[in-house]
């Protein structure tokens, strides 16, 4: 048995700095429309849930249950997406970081 | 082969980004912002109906409703502090990326994407705030009805107050969203909008709570 053999590949991106920072601006922002997606999928489930007429309380507690779950699950996704937002923003701004990375 | 081509499409998708990543960044925090206003919408829409449909049920609502019932819909909202946080995060990345935009933006037009999604969340807040003065009253008359009864009210009263609580930070923070979005596009222009101030007015001040209702239970003190 061998190790498998990685062929010899030696990628060339040329990629400036400004347009790696937008890139990453736009990776964030098609992110968001994810999970605003995903957030408009639920709350348009909760108006065919309405729509269909019968509203009880059993419907209604498990749209909230369904809602809770989704906005947790959103929220760290959120976060997250704060803190790479900041982190994008201050690599930007920081001088020492243009240096190192050219 | 297939390196460079993954390559020149990574060229292509950052010239592509680089035209307006900032512009379409603010557009997904307008979309986002849309997205809760729909939902708290669609959530004290359904609330709303539920307690219609109780109310042509039963000739007196207080008298029949299941007082667990009313706790079980306080306690659904719940998820009310979720999209605070949302919103709270969702208003420091708009903080950081509008100044950024302010100065980039060429097309004055594309700063005011977010105007749309900021009336939205106030007239939805504005609605959720009907419902649950609502839906409060009725939890009023209940729980009176049951400390004549000898019953313990603490319970509805700690919900109620988480609730009234929530909405409050919501509000708080629609209208911190809402100045934040009107001092980088308009400085010299800060006030909300007049039909604005109607749907969160007409809201808070008893048209909301319907007067129907309010007849109903006559004889009772109105929370509003």
């Amino acid at each position: 048995m061998s190790l498998p053999s990685i062929p010899d590949i030696n990628p060339t991106i040329t990629l400036t700095r400004e347009e790696v920072f937008h890139l990453l601006l736009a990776s964030v922002a098609m992110e968001e429309m994810g999970l605003a997606n995903i957030m408009n999928a639920e709350g348009e489930k909760i108006q065919r849930v309405l729509d269909s007429g019968e509203i009880c309380l059993e419907a209604l507690v498990m749209i909230g249950k369904s809602v809770d779950r989704i906005l947790r699950s959103v929220m760290k996704n959120q976060i997250l997406l704060l803190c790479k937002l900041e982190d994008m923003l201050g690599l930007c701004e920081d001088p020492d970081g243009d240096e190192n990375m050219e | 082969m297939a390196m460079k081509t993954w390559s020149s499409r990574l060229n292509g998708m950052a010239e592509a980004a680089g035209a307006d990543s900032l512009a379409s960044l603010c557009e997904s925090y307008a979309r986002c912002g849309i997205v809760y206003a729909k939902l708290l919408r669609a959530f004290a829409d359904g609330t709303d109906g539920w307690m219609k449909r109780r109310r042509l049920e039963d000739q007196d609502p207080a008298e029949d409703v299941d007082p667990h019932e009313l706790m079980s819909v306080l306690r659904l909202a719940g998820w009310i502090g979720e999209l605070n946080v949302l919103l709270d995060v969702l208003i420091a990345k708009h903080r950081r990326v509008l100044p950024r935009l302010r100065e980039a933006a060429t097309d004055r037009e594309r700063l005011r994407s977010v105007e749309p999604a900021v009336s939205a969340l106030w007239d939805s807040c504005a609605g959720w705030g009907v419902t649950l003065c609502r839906l409060l009253r009725l939890l009023c008359v209940r729980m009176q009805r049951g400390e004549r009864d000898g019953g313990i009210a603490a319970p509805y009263v700690f919900a109620s107050m988480m609730s009234l609580h929530q909405l409050h930070d919501l509000l708080v923070l629609s209208r911190r969203w809402r100045a934040q979005c009107m001092a980088s596009i308009r400085p010299c222009r800060t006030r909300l909008p007049r039909r604005v101030w109607n749907a969160s007015w007409s809201g808070w001040n008893g048209h909301g709570c319907g007067q129907d209702f309010a007849d109903r239970t006559s004889g009772e003190r109105s929370f509003v």
